[in-house]
C-alpha cells in the first residue's frame, strides 16, 4: 500500500495547474481530495509520473448562485457544498446525494469535482449530476468549454476531459418547482451502492395528468451512471405508476443499453430499483395529494 | 509488552472478580498510545520487507530471475527459496493421529505456486517503499496449470491435484459412527435430508499482520516481534523451522490490534523473515497491508454440508447422518493442520440436543485458494447453523413452533454424557430458552407476523438458536485431536514485591480482549488487595512462563486459572511469612482434563425486503451463559463484538473466490464489513444454572456461533410463507432478491395454472 514514485507539484491556482497539466499531460494526475486516487496510487492501479496537487488552487473552492443557477467550484469540498444552505434550499438532489455519498471523513476531505472527473462506478454524484444536466466547466490551454453532462461521463474513469484539461467548476440549472429523491441499496448507508436511483420532477397536477420535468437516472446499470429515457417517459404520462409498469420502463432501459434484462444480475438491479421508485415517488407528491 | 499506564478511573479498595470495572488498557488504547508492531522502534539499521506474491492461482515456476530488482538502490537482498534451501526446513503441518495425507511447503514457493498470494521471493531494503518497488522487478517465469478453486470442483474426478501426493485433494478424512447407526436410521418414523453451504470469511482483524525479526549473532539468540495470537506456539515453530532451540529465541507481543483467529496461524512469511534477518545480520520488519491482508492471512468456513435426519412424530431428532466437506485452501497451516475445522464440524453438531445415533464423515479438500484456519467460532457457528436449520425443518414438518420443537430435544438432565462422549456436567438451556423468548416478546412477535399484510412487500421473521461451545480446552483435548504442536496448558507466575507492588506474568498474549484487567483482577481478588497494586505482564517468551495461546475461549479458563493458582501461593506463602522482607514469587501451570460447556440462546427478528433483499436487524436477545464472570462489563463486549461478526457472516461477509482461483474480494470495497449501525439494539443477559454458579467458561465466541444460525433462521422465517427455505450463506441481497424473484415467478405461475 504504498505508491511508486511520483514528482509533486503545488499550483497556486487553476491556470498554473493548466500549465503543469500541458506540460505532463499523460504522465500526470491531478490530485483533488485523494480519496479515490490515493489508495489507488497505493494499490499501484494508478502510476501517474506527475502528481499535479490542486489543493492549494483557491479559486478552485467556490459556491455562487446567479439567478436560479447554481455554479459550484470543483475543489470544493463533498461536505461543504451538502451543508450549504443555498444549496439545499435551490437544489435539494445534491444535498441529499452527498448525505450518504461516503462517511463523513470522507467527504470531510473529498471534493466535488474530484468524484465527478474520477468517475468512478458508483460515484454517487456522478447519478446526480447526469439526472440534473449539469453543465461541466473544463479548463485548458485555451480557455474555458462547456461540456454536458451527458456528454462528460463517458465510461467509468473516463469522461469527455481532454489530457491538458481540468475540470474546473460545474452549474446547474435549478427548475422551479421540481421535487427530487435519491436513493441508493448499499451494505452500509453510506457505502458505495449497488444501485441507486436519482430523480428530479414536478409533480402531477392531478391524478390523471404524468409528472412533468422528469429526470432519471441510475448507478449500477452500466459501467457508469446512465439516464433513464424510459422511465422519464412513463412518469410524464402517469402520476401513480404500478411496479410492474416501473420494472417495465427499467427493463427498456436496460434493453436499450444492450443487456439482457433478464439475466441474474440485471434481474437483480431492476427489480431494486423498481423498489427504490415506487417508494419514492409518494413523497415527492404534494402533501394531501390531490383531494 | 503491556504496562498499564493510567489507573485514574479504577476505584481504590479491592476490587474483586466479577466489578464491572472500566478496562485498564482503554486509556492509552484509545488515545494513541499503544505500541503496536508498526510502532516499534530502537532497531538501528531497520530493513523493510516485501514478499513477491503469486498472480497466478496454480503455476509452474521455471525460472526466477531477481537481477533488476537487486540493482535497485537501497535494495540489500532478494531471497528465493533457492537461498533457504540449506538453513530453513519445509513446513510439515502435520498432526499425530491418522487420517491425513502429509504435505509440505517451503517457506517461499520453489517448483509450483498454488494460489494466488503465494510467497515467491522476498525482497529487503533500506527502505520500506523501495522493497515494493523492487518487488515488482522480479521477473517470473510461470507455466500456469489448471487450478480448482470450489469445494465441488476440486473433488470432482480427475481434478487437478493441489499437490501430487495427495489424490483426490482429499488431505484429511475422518469418521464416526455409533453402534448400528444404519438400523436406528432406518427405523426412525420420518426423515429429511437438506445441503447447506457457507461462505468463505476472513478475519479482517483492525491491524493486519506484521513481524520483526533481529538477530544478535554473537549472543546467537534470535529476538522476534509478531503481532500473534500465540507466542510460544509460535517461538516452538520459529525453532523447528530454523533449526534453533526454543531457548535461542524470544518472542515478544506488542500491542495487537485483534485477531480472531487470523493471528493464531504461524506464517511461512515469518520464518522467511527470521532467515532474513539471520542471513543479513541486521533487523528486518514486515508490515502487511489489506490486501496482502485479504489475500494469505488464512481465511475460514467454507463448508458443505449433506445431511439425513431421522425423527418422530413428536419432533424428537433421533439420528443424525452426515458428510462434512471443508475447503481448506492450498495447504494445511501451522499449527492446527489440516483437521480443524474437518473435525470440528461434526463434533459440534450435537451440541445442546438429545440425540443417541450419529453418524459422520469429514473431509479436508485442498483448492487452489489461501490456506484456511481459525476464525471467531471455528467450525461451531456452521454446526450450530446446520443444526438449528434441521430444527426448523423438523417444527415446519410437523406444524410445530420452532420454539416447541426445541424444547423437546434440549438436554435438561445434568450431567449429560453426548453421543460422542463428552460430558456436559451442567447447564441451563431450557431457561434460557424461555427468558429469551420472554425477553423478545415472542408470542407477540407472532402475532404481529400474523397480522402482517399479505401483500407486505417487508416481512417480518423471528429466529431463535440455543447453541453450546466447548470452551478451555486444555492438553487432553488437543492431544485427543492430534493437534501436536498446541501444548494445551496456561502457566502465570505472581511475584510480590518488597513493597507490596505485585506483577503478574501470563503465558498469553492479548489482542484486545482486555487480559490486563481480567488478569489483574483475579489477582487482586485472589490477594485481597486494590487492582491499581497489580500489573499484568504478557507477550515475551522471556519473561512469562510457557503456556498455549489466546484463541478458543480458552483465556480466562487456563490462564485465569494459572493466575489464580499462582496467588494463592504467593497468599499462602504470605501468610506463612508474616511480614514480608523478600521478594515472594509463585509459578503454577493450569490444565484441564474436559471442556467447560458454555452454551446461549440467542432471539433475533428481521425485516426482509421482498424486493431489494435487504435485511434489516430488529430486536436481538442474547441469554448466555459462560459461569462465573470476572468482568460483566467486558462479558458484554465479548457477546457485542462477536454477535455483529455473526451477522456479518450471515448477511454480507464473503471472500469470493472465480472458479479459476482469481481472488475476487482483494479490499474492503469488495469484502462488506457489518458497521457499529448494524445492530440497534441488543439485550444481553447472563444465566448459569445453579450448579455452573461457581465455574468459569470461555466467552469469546458464542456470540458468534449463536448469532449465525439465530439470523439466518430468523430470514428463513420472514420467507417461509413465500416457500423458500435458504440452505446457504451468506444471504446478501442480490441471493435472496434471487430466492424470492423465483419463489414469486412460480407462485404466479401456479395461480396461472390454477
Amino acid at each position: 500500500m504504498k505508491p511508486a514514485p511520483f514528482q509533486y507539484a503545488r499550483p497556486a491556482n487553476a491556470q498554473e495547474a493548466v500549465d503543469l497539466l500541458q506540460r505532463h499531460t499523460d504522465m500526470a494526475r491531478l490530485l483533488a481530495g485523494g480519496q479515490s486516487l490515493v489508495p489507488m496510487m497505493n494499490f499501484r492501479i494508478a502510476r501517474p509520473e506527475v502528481l499535479i496537487d490542486l489543493n492549494a488552487c483557491g479559486d478552485m473552492a467556490f459556491i455562487e448562485r446567479a439567478g436560479d443557477h447554481l455554479r459550484i467550484g470543483a475543489m470544493t469540498r463533498q461536505r461543504v457544498v451538502e451543508q450549504d444552505p443555498h444549496v439545499r434550499e435551490m437544489c435539494p438532489l445534491l444535498t441529499l446525494t452527498l448525505e450518504n455519498a461516503g462517511p463523513v471523513p470522507v467527504r470531510n476531505r473529498g471534493t466535488v469535482g474530484g468524484m465527478l472527473a474520477n468517475c468512478y462506478p458508483t460515484a454517487d454524484l456522478v447519478c446526480a449530476a447526469l439526472c440534473l444536466d449539469v453543465q461541466l466547466e473544463a479548463l485548458g490551454p485555451s480557455g474555458t468549454r462547456k461540456i454536458s453532462a451527458s456528454e462528460f461521463f463517458i465510461a467509468e474513469f473516463t469522461t469527455g476531459l481532454e489530457p491538458d484539461e481540468l475540470l474546473f467548476a460545474f452549474s446547474i440549472h435549478c427548475k422551479a418547482g421540481r421535487r427530487y429523491a435519491y436513493e441508493k441499496i448499499s451494505d452500509h448507508a453510506a457505502g458505495a451502492p449497488a444501485v441507486a436511483v436519482a430523480l428530479a420532477a414536478v409533480p402531477p397536477k392531478s391524478a390523471s395528468d404524468g409528472w412533468t420535468d422528469v429526470a432519471a437516472s441510475a448507478l449500477g446499470f452500466d459501467s457508469v451512471a446512465i439516464r433513464l429515457p424510459e422511465l422519464e417517459q412513463g412518469l410524464s404520462s402517469t402520476s401513480e405508476p404500478s411496479a410492474a409498469q416501473v420494472t417495465q420502463w427499467l427493463a427498456d432501459d436496460m434493453t436499450n443499453r444492450g443487456f439482457d434484462p433478464t439475466a441474474p444480475d440485471p434481474a437483480y438491479k431492476i427489480r431494486a430499483a423498481t423498489a427504490l421508485v415506487c417508494r419514492s415517488l409518494p413523497a415527492l407528491l404534494p402533501a394531501g395529494r390531490w383531494s | 509488552m503491556m504496562e498499564p499506564q493510567d489507573r485514574s478511573r479504577v476505584p481504590n479498595g479491592s476490587t474483586r472478580i466479577g466489578d464491572a470495572i472500566p478496562r485498564l488498557e482503554d486509556d492509552r488504547l484509545l488515545r494513541g498510545e499503544a505500541c503496536f508492531l508498526d510502532d516499534v522502534g530502537g532497531l538501528p539499521g531497520l530493513l523493510h520487507a516485501c514478499f513477491v506474491r503469486s498472480p497466478h492461482p496454480h503455476a509452474h515456476i521455471r525460472r526466477i530471475d531477481t537481477s533488476a530488482a537487486v540493482a535497485l538502490p537501497g535494495i540489500v537482498a532478494v531471497f528465493t527459496a533457492a537461498d533457504f534451501e540449506s538453513d530453513v526446513r519445509p513446513i510439515q503441518a502435520d498432526m499425530a493421529l491418522p487420517g491425513f495425507v502429509p504435505t509440505t511447503r517451503e517457506v517461499l514457493v520453489r517448483d509450483k505456486a498454488r494460489f494466488v498470494g503465494d510467497g515467491i521471493a522476498l525482497c529487503i531494503g533500506e527502505d520500506p517503499y523501495q522493497v515494493l518497488d523492487a518487488a515488482e522487478l522480479v521477473d517470473v517465469d510461470f507455466e500456469p496449470l489448471p487450478a480448482v478453486a470450489w469445494i465441488d470442483d476440486a473433488l470432482a474426478e480427475h481434478a487437478p491435484r493441489v499437490h501430487d501426493n495427495v489424490p483426490g485433494n482429499r488431505v484429511f478424512q475422518g469418521s464416526f459412527a455409533t453402534p448400528d447407526f444404519d438400523a436406528a436410521h432406518a427405523a426412525a418414523p420420518l426423515r429429511l435430508s437438506e445441503e447447506f453451504r457457507s461462505g468463505r470469511i476472513a478475519c479482517v482483524s483492525m491491524e493486519p499482520r506484521g513481524c520483526i525479526a533481529h538477530y544478535d549473532a554473537k549472543a546467537g539468540h534470535l529476538h522476534f516481534w509478531s503481532s500473534t495470537q500465540v507466542p510460544h506456539i509460535l517461538r516452538t515453530c520459529l525453532a523447528e523451522q530454523l533449526g534453533l532451540d526454543e531457548s535461542a529465541i524470544t518472542v515478544i507481543v506488542p500491542e495487537v490490534g485483534g485477531g480472531f483467529g487470523g493471528k493464531t496461524t504461524v506464517y511461512p512469511d515469518e520464518i522467511a523473515v527470521a532467515a532474513a534477518a539471520m542471513r543479513l545480520g541486521r533487523p528486518v520488519k514486515w508490515v502487511q497491508d489489506r490486501y496482502d491482508d485479504l489475500l494469505t492471512t488464512s481465511q475460514a468456513r467454507d463448508h458443505r454440508y449433506r445431511v439425513d435426519a431421522g425423527f418422530d412424530h413428536e419432533g424428537r431428532l433421533l439420528t443424525l447422518d452426515v458428510d462434512v466437506a471443508v475447503n481448506i485452501g492450498a495447504y494445511p497451516m501451522l499449527p492446527f493442520g489440516s483437521s480443524l475445522e474437518a473435525n470440528g464440524a461434526p463434533r459440534n453438531m450435537p451440541g445442546p440436543y438429545r440425540l443417541r445415533h450419529f453418524r459422520y464423515t469429514t473431509q479436508a479438500v485442498l483448492s487452489n485458494t489461501c490456506g484456511t484456519g481459525a476464525y471467531r467460532g471455528v467450525a461451531a457457528p456452521l454446526a450450530c447453523y446446520v443444526m438449528e436449520s434441521i430444527m426448523n425443518r423438523i417444527a415446519a414438518r410437523l406444524n410445530l413452533d420452532p420454539a416447541e420443537i426445541r424444547r423437546r430435544n434440549l438436554v435438561n438432565d445434568f450431567p449429560y454424557v453426548n453421543v460422542l462422549g463428552l460430558t456436559y456436567d451442567e447447564g441451563c438451556f431450557l431457561q434460557a430458552l424461555e427468558r429469551a423468548l420472554e425477553l423478545i416478546d415472542y408470542r407477540s412477535f407472532r402475532a404481529i407476523q400474523a397480522a402482517q399484510a399479505p401483500t407486505s412487500r417487508i416481512r417480518k421473521g423471528i429466529g431463535i438458536a440455543v447453541i453450546t461451545e466447548q470452551t478451555g480446552m486444555g492438553r487432553a483435548r488437543y492431544q485427543a485431536r492430534g493437534l501436536l504442536r498446541i501444548p494445551g496448558h496456561e502457566a502465570a507466575r505472581v511475584t510480590v514485591k518488597t513493597d507490596g507492588a505485585v506483577e503478574v506474568f501470563v503465558s498469553q498474549a492479548s489482542q484486545g480482549q482486555g487480559h490486563q484487567t481480567a488478569f489483574a483482577q483475579i489477582a487482586a481478588d485472589t490477594l485481597g488487595i486494590p487492582i491499581d497494586r497489580v500489573t499484568v505482564v504478557e507477550g515475551d517468551t522471556s519473561r512469562t512462563p510457557g503456556g498455549t495461546g489466546t484463541f478458543a475461549s480458552r483465556g480466562m479458563v487456563l490462564a485465569g486459572g494459572a493466575v489464580e493458582k499462582a496467588a494463592l501461593a504467593v497468599k499462602r506463602r504470605l501468610e506463612d511469612t508474616g511480614r514480608q522482607t523478600t521478594v515472594i514469587s509463585e509459578e503454577a501451570e493450569h490444565d484441564i482434563s474436559g471442556i467447560r460447556l458454555a452454551s446461549g440462546v440467542h432471539a433475533v427478528t428481521v425485516d426482509v425486503d421482498l424486493d431489494t433483499g435487504k435485511v434489516t436487524i430488529g430486536d436481538y436477545v442474547v441469554i448466555h451463559d459462560c459461569g462465573r464472570m470476572i468482568n460483566p462489563m467486558m462479558v458484554d463486549g465479548q457477546i457485542h463484538g462477536a454477535v455483529v461478526q455473526g451477522i456479518g457472516e450471515v448477511l454480507q461477509e464473503q471472500l469470493r473466490y472465480a472458479q479459476d482461483g482469481t481472488p475476487l474480494s482483494v479490499s474492503l470495497l469488495d469484502y462488506h464489513l457489518p458497521r457499529a449501525s448494524t445492530l440497534r439494539r441488543l439485550v444481553v443477559e447472563a444465566m448459569h444454572s445453579e450448579a455452573g454458579g461457581g465455574t468459569i467458561k470461555g466467552v469469546g465466541e458464542s456470540g458468534t456461533i449463536g448469532a449465525v444460525p439465530a439470523v439466518a433462521n430468523a430470514i428463513a422465517d420472514a420467507l417461509a410463507g413465500l416457500g423458500i427455505t435458504p440452505a446457504q450463506l451468506p444471504l446478501d441481497p442480490p441471493t435472496l432478491a434471487g430466492m424470492i424473484r423465483q419463489a414469486e415467478a412460480e407462485q404466479a405461475q401456479e395461480i396461472q395454472h390454477a
